[in-house]
């Protein structure tokens, strides 16, 4: 493929593409390749590349990849434009051409972002639970909830909130990546069309159920829930819709294969167990301010039925599901964790 | 014999959420459609690149990452074994959340397949039941669970608030309609038990909602059971053999009685196919009242608590038959008919009349409110020569009497009574009359009964008639089914006789 070869050519605006760094099979997205880039001033950016050599035969498929490509390359400006501090924007964008390839299938598509120095995944998930640092991981969930703020504020919806698309920067601030996937609200998106874009592993509980509707504002619970499962999920490991449908199937062998509506008493009592649970490791591990402001973040936040979930205070969907008051508890979290002296 | 010898359907069972899966589903075989979960292409190639990732890096958070969402998206493979073994390992230092991810056959909290009838244990429960709904007051089963308790404890106002709750609050859900049906039905108005059904969705188009309306309305004998569209539900739903288990089980029961014995024949392999609990009680009661004959074999290999009980009452094995009934009372704690039972059969079989006394003065919840049980407990003191005892009962058992043929027992435990203060005439003038009631009502249960105790009374006064009314017992309880245990007796106490 084009985007497998790129080490050692040099894009038209000078930067040079160093050494591959993805697996072979590759994450953040199903044509991708990734490099280390080097500016012209010696700054170090990440390449993503797409070509479209697998799709050329197919009309359908190349019309579909290139519309992708595009509708990422008009958020990310999108998002640069508007300043979003927490999401990851793109320092340059473009085409090259792969010499190893005749045409028309050489041209591959970059976009080149500040190199991270990890994700949520490998720098909290994959240390041990005695060495994690918590101040770090708050921050990291409070710049989370602030950039998807930043989107939803854009009429954008993210869609595919997981650790590993949490990046780290050096300066110890935190930022939503990975827009391959958002939703806008102008129906703009290759992925306008289905109930939910992003990382089926990671949808909120009551798309396992098939439940979802067309307003856009449905986009936005979506988002909630995700960044709610991520707080549950860097203190419990696993995501919560894991948790609590494993709890379900305790209560009802069936609860897998009910509609919502019949199921959703059973999801509700499972997610009450598992939140008391949680309030627990909490108060035990961050004490009761912490702990309390946690488990009412992922309770709102992740509440299981879509018509109840966010701020109660507010009865409007759109108040309901938004993020100002998570974004403040999170970060009296942070500040919390800092006068208790966590690590 | 209450449980045994009245007409049974599958009215459906009320279990706390806690236990629900324990007691009301036994292990299923068999799994039908496909999950409800939409496997689309991108969550296909989101799986691959997990197992990818936990391929190339073997560590605790890839292992965690293809465990979840190979549960999340029902999938299984080698590589999946593979993650879920290496989280098996050291598992006791890792978060509640991932031991209960790996340790799946775990069971919720609870771990007696019964439940707990010493009002202490009730108590403890419901206040931490308390406890729980002042933090999640939107759980409609914890409602329905409190509400259990307060049941099994007798307090039904309590528990008729709660269950309302647990049904208004969970927008009429047909699973907490169910509950609350059963619970209605405890309350003997199978009207209201139904309005509750329907208010609840579509009877037509529900299978669990079809099947507790077609339950109550053909025992209790209410309107028009409308068979063509139950057939039709039950076709609907052949490949979800777990949603019609119960319906299909009781238009079988319908189909036995009206004599389309293939009919039924047919629906019991549908209701078998995946059982619950309930359905396997009432295979087994078909099979005790020779509506139909399936051989043991045939039969699933779980069981019920239901079905142990008439097993052992068939095998004439009476002390394990009323010990099955006290554990069935711990299995539904608010039905009264267990109890009813385990101390008749204390009483008339086992001539224990001092473990008749433990188990209804330990079940005053259902003593207080019952006239059976309380007659059989008066009966009982009688027998135990606690006679100033069981007149201080006359006024209350008086004040349960609820129609004519309790009125009828009444005057007979009355009788009985006059025998054991030595005024027998006066006592056989009644015993006469209540007999000439039963013998005008037909009601051939009672006075087969009437008479055995008459004659008991009259050894030791007339010894002829007394070995004629066991005669007349022996007569008239041999009509009937399912007194052998009376009948046994009898002939014993015949060959005593002669």
């Amino acid at each position: 493929m084009p985007r497998s070869s790129l080490e050692d050519l040099t894009t038209v605006t000078g930067w040079l593409i160093k050494r591959r760094i993805d697996s072979p099979l590759g994450s953040g997205g199903n044509f991708c390749a990734r490099y280390e880039a080097e500016s012209p001033d010696g700054k170090v950016g990440f390449l993503k590349a797409m070509d479209l050599g697998s799709a050329l035969t197919d009309l359908s498929r190349l019309h579909s990849l290139t519309k992708e490509y595009l509708f990422e390359q008009q958020i990310l400006d999108e998002c640069k434009n508007k300043k979003m501090t927490r999401v990851v924007a793109p320092l340059d964008m473009g085409t090259i051409v792969n010499p190893h390839f005749p045409p028309p299938a050489n041209v591959v598509y970059y976009i080149i972002f500040d190199m991270a120095q990890g994700d949520l995944r490998n720098q909290h998930l994959e240390v041990d639970e005695k060495d994690r640092k918590w101040i770090s991981a708050f921050m990291a969930l409070h710049h989370t909830a602030v950039g998807v703020n930043q989107l939803h504020k854009a009429e954008i919806a993210h869609q595919d909130i997981k650790p590993s698309n949490v990046l780290s920067f050096s300066d110890a601030s935190f930022k939503v990546s990975d827009l391959g996937r958002v939703v806008d609200k102008k129906g703009n998106s290759p992925f306008s069309a289905l109930p939910f874009p992003g990382d089926g592993g990671y949808k909120p509980i009551e798309l396992f159920y098939g439940v979802s509707s067309s307003k856009f504002t449905d986009r936005f619970s979506c988002d909630m829930y995700m960044v709610g499962s991520l707080v549950y999920h860097l203190i419990e490991d696993v995501q919560i819709t894991t948790a609590v449908l494993n709890d379900s199937k305790l209560l009802h062998p069936n609860v897998r294969r009910m509609d919502y509506d019949l199921a959703l008493p059973f999801i509700l009592s499972a997610f009450n167990a598992k939140l008391t649970q949680f309030k627990c490791n909490c108060v035990e591990k961050f004490g009761s301010k912490i702990g309390g402001d946690l488990y009412t973040i992922v309770k709102e936040m992740c509440y299981p039925d879509p018509e109840q979930r966010g701020n109660a205070r507010f009865k409007s969907s759109i108040s309901r599901l938004g993020l100002e008051k998570y974004i403040s508890l999170l970060s009296q979290i942070v500040a919390n964790s800092k006068i208790r002296g966590l690590k | 014999m209450e449980i045994i010898g009245k007409p049974r359907q599958l009215i459906p069972r009320w279990h706390t959420s806690r236990k629900l899966s324990v007691l009301h589903f036994p292990p299923s075989k068999k799994i039908s459609e496909s999950p409800k979960v939409d496997g689309d292409q991108f969550s296909s190639f989101r799986m691959k690149i997990t197992i990818e990732e936990w391929k190339a890096n073997k560590n605790y958070s890839s292992a965690v990452e293809l465990v979840s969402k190979s549960f999340l998206l029902e999938y299984e493979d080698s590589n999946v074994i593979e993650a879920r073994r290496y989280l098996e390992d050291n598992l006791e230092i890792r978060p509640s959340s991932i031991k209960s991810l790996i340790q799946s056959s775990a069971r919720p909290a609870g771990k007696s397949n019964l439940y707990p009838t010493s009002k202490n244990d009730i108590y403890k429960i419901i206040r931490d039941i308390k406890l729980s709904l002042k933090d999640h007051p939107k759980d409609p089963l914890a409602w329905n669970d409190i509400a259990f308790y307060y049941a099994s404890l007798g307090n039904n106002e309590k528990a008729d608030k709660c269950l309302n709750i647990a049904y208004v609050s969970s927008k009429k859900n047909p699973i907490v309609a169910r509950a609350y049906s059963r619970f209605i039905i405890h309350q003997g108005d199978p009207e209201k038990a139904l309005d509750i059904l329907s208010r609840s969705g579509d009877i037509k188009a529900n299978p669990l909602l079809a099947s507790a309306n077609l339950a109550i309305r053909s025992i209790y004998n209410i309107g028009k059971i409308d068979r063509k569209s139950v057939l039709e539900l039950i076709r609907k739903y052949e490949s979800s053999p777990e949603w019609i288990s119960e319906l299909a089980a009781s238009m079988a029961t319908i189909s036995c009685q009206h004599g389309s014995i293939k009919e039924a024949v047919k629906l019991i392999e549908k209701s078998l196919a995946s059982p619950t609990e309930n359905t396997i009680a009432q295979i087994s009661w078909l099979r005790h009242k020779k509506y139909i004959e399936i051989e043991d074999a045939y039969m699933p290999e779980i069981t019920s608590l239901e079905s142990t009980v008439i097993k052992l009452y068939e095998a004439g094995d009476y002390s394990g038959f009323k010990d099955s009934l006290l554990e069935l009372h711990n299995f539904q704690p608010f039905s009264e008919r267990p109890i009813i039972d385990a101390g008749y059969i204390s009483l008339v079989v086992l001539e224990d009349p001092g473990e008749a006394i433990r188990i209804y003065e330990r079940n005053q919840h259902i003593t207080q409110k019952s006239f059976m049980a309380r007659n059989n407990y008066v009966v009982a003191l009688l027998e135990d020569n606690r006679i100033i005892e069981a007149a201080d009962q006359f006024k209350d058992l008086h004040g349960l009497i609820k129609n004519k043929s309790d009125l009828a027992v009444f005057r007979a435990t009355s009788a009985m009574q006059l025998y054991k203060i030595g005024r027998h005439e006066e006592g056989r003038v009644i015993y006469e009359s209540v007999a000439e009631y039963f013998q005008s009502e037909n009601d051939l249960i009672h006075l087969g009964r009437l008479y055995y105790y008459f004659s008991l009374q009259e050894k030791n006064v007339d010894f002829d008639k007394s070995k004629y009314l066991l005669g007349e017992a022996n007569r008239i309880l041999r009509k009937i089914d399912d007194t052998k245990e009376l009948i046994e007796k009898i002939s014993l106490r015949l060959a005593e006789l002669q």
